[in-house]
């Protein structure tokens, strides 16, 4: 008895000299947004060089595939606008490979040939535009042409439009990819437990030594977190909201998240968050959901494969799956008003 | 029991408590981490009360330090997100104007939430 409580005690005392590692913290700004790693390693100098290693892959994405300086993607566009065939920087030739499908699925609703639009609304810009929104006649004629990446063709290596008015943003889904490539380069410098959030769209893997990592998600209408969710393993969590960049114009709210089908701003929807193993699917995910809005998500979500997903409505209601439904904790006192859907395969 | 077993009881009963209090009391005081676009982050205590003129890409934004909490009071981009999100004070927190790249971040030592999602 007595041994065992001495026992006891040494382990006590083994566990008392084992602090809980540090997390090891690096942030910097690329792809437009904040990006911030978090590594949880014994080692600091390891988690210190593979943080800095992920700021080297946002920083060449960045120039790689911006939408409206200098680069590989503009000199993409300018091919595809006056009718030429090119070959794609190799990364942006993957970009294409990854986004093809996930554009089919999406029924389009996500579809990086909205470059033009995006253009069009004024968001290919360093700073949020001011308005005005674009005239009746420039949409017009946005929808007429309404180009999509179906509309692209491969001759061999070479890539070319069928329509002209197509160009590529990425805008929608190259944080996540970014953000799949970051973890590839941790995992492959021994790390096994950290977080990179890009611009608050994140993947976590492992955990946080003592517990899960812990995430919030931020109300979309209030400065408060709404809720949260604890990750363990390896899962990414992405939000796309009518907050992030908008303009106003004579008392109107215009945001960044555009229907390629009306060419307007999406309605019916302030944010989408889903859950799911790559980032690149989530990211690309919450814009098609948001697009589709709340009559619609649940057939798109089908579609994508996804199982996780929560979307706030313009009432507030809070829109979930099931199974996000175990997952997620809300954090406001009351909740919101809440509707379950059907389970999703 | 043998005459060191008691020795290493009594050490252990008064050393664990000793031992505790040192590795996981030593948090550390409330800091505000200032990034910007160039250079490394600069780290300022929440305490005492100052502003702070910050140069980032498109012009100065100046950040406020009260009373262990901080916030954007001015900033040199057009839509003033940073500083209608006001204070931020939990371990953790940020505030960021993405236009003129300068964000803050409280640190501490157990924030409540290790990501924000938005």
């Amino acid at each position: 008895m007595t041994r065992a409580l001495l026992a006891g005690l040494l382990l006590l005392a083994l566990a008392g000299c084992e602090r809980a590692p540090e997390v090891h913290q690096h942030a910097f700004f690329a792809l437009g947004t904040l990006v911030e790693v978090s590594v949880a390693d014994p080692d600091p100098q390891r988690a210190s060089r593979a943080a800095e290693a992920v700021e080297g892959i946002f920083r060449e994405d960045h120039q790689l595939w911006h939408a409206w300086h200098p680069g590989p993607l503009l000199d993409l566009n300018r091919a595809l606008a006056a009718g030429r065939g090119a070959r794609p920087h190799p990364s942006i030739h993957y970009l294409l490979e990854r986004a093809a499908p996930l554009a089919e699925r999406s029924g389009y609703r996500f579809d990086p040939a909205v470059g033009g639009l995006v253009r069009l609304w004024g968001f290919h810009a360093d700073t949020p535009p001011e308005g005005p929104p674009p005239g009746a006649a420039a949409l017009r004629d946005w929808r007429e042409h309404k180009p999509s990446l179906a509309d692209l063709y491969w001759d061999e290596d070479q890539v070319f439009s069928r329509n002209p008015a197509l160009q590529l943003d990425f805008g929608a889904f190259a944080k996540g990819y970014a953000v799949d490539q970051a973890i590839a380069r941790l995992r492959a410098l021994g790390i096994e437990n950290a977080i990179v959030n890009a611009g608050g769209d994140l993947r976590a893997i492992g955990r946080r030594a003592d517990r899960p990592w812990r995430i919030g998600i931020r109300h979309p209408r209030a400065p408060e977190v709404l809720a949260s969710i604890a990750i363990e393993g390896d899962e990414s969590l992405f939000t796309s909201g009518d907050y992030e960049r908008y303009f106003e114009h004579e008392g109107r709210r215009y945001h960044h998240i555009l229907d390629p089908f009306s060419g307007q701003p999406a309605t019916g929807t302030t944010s989408v968050t889903v859950l799911h193993t790559d980032a690149t699917t989530a990211d690309a995910a919450a814009t098609a959901l948001f697009v589709a809005g709340p009559e619609h998500w649940q057939e798109v979500a089908r579609s994508m494969g996804l199982r996780h997903v929560l979307l706030i409505d313009a009432a507030g209601v809070a829109h979930l799956s099931p199974a996000m439904a175990e997952r997620i904790h809300f954090e406001t006192d009351p909740p919101p008003p809440l509707r379950l859907s059907e389970p999703l395969p | 029991m043998t005459r060191a077993d008691w020795v290493l009881l009594l050490a252990l009963l008064v050393g664990l408590p000793w031992l505790y209090l040192q590795v996981w009391s030593s948090a550390p005081g409330q800091q505000l981490a200032i990034l910007t676009a160039e250079g490394p982050p600069r780290i300022l205590p929440l305490y005492p009360d100052q502003e702070v003129r910050i140069a980032g890409a498109l012009g100065d934004s100046v950040i406020r330090i009260e009373q262990g909490r901080a916030r954007f009071i001015a900033s040199a981009c057009s839509n003033k997100v940073c500083i209608q999100r006001g204070w931020i004070d939990a371990s953790g927190e940020s505030s960021a104007c993405l236009p003129n790249r300068v964000s803050i971040q409280v640190l501490g030592r157990d924030a409540r939430y290790d990501a924000v999602n938005f």
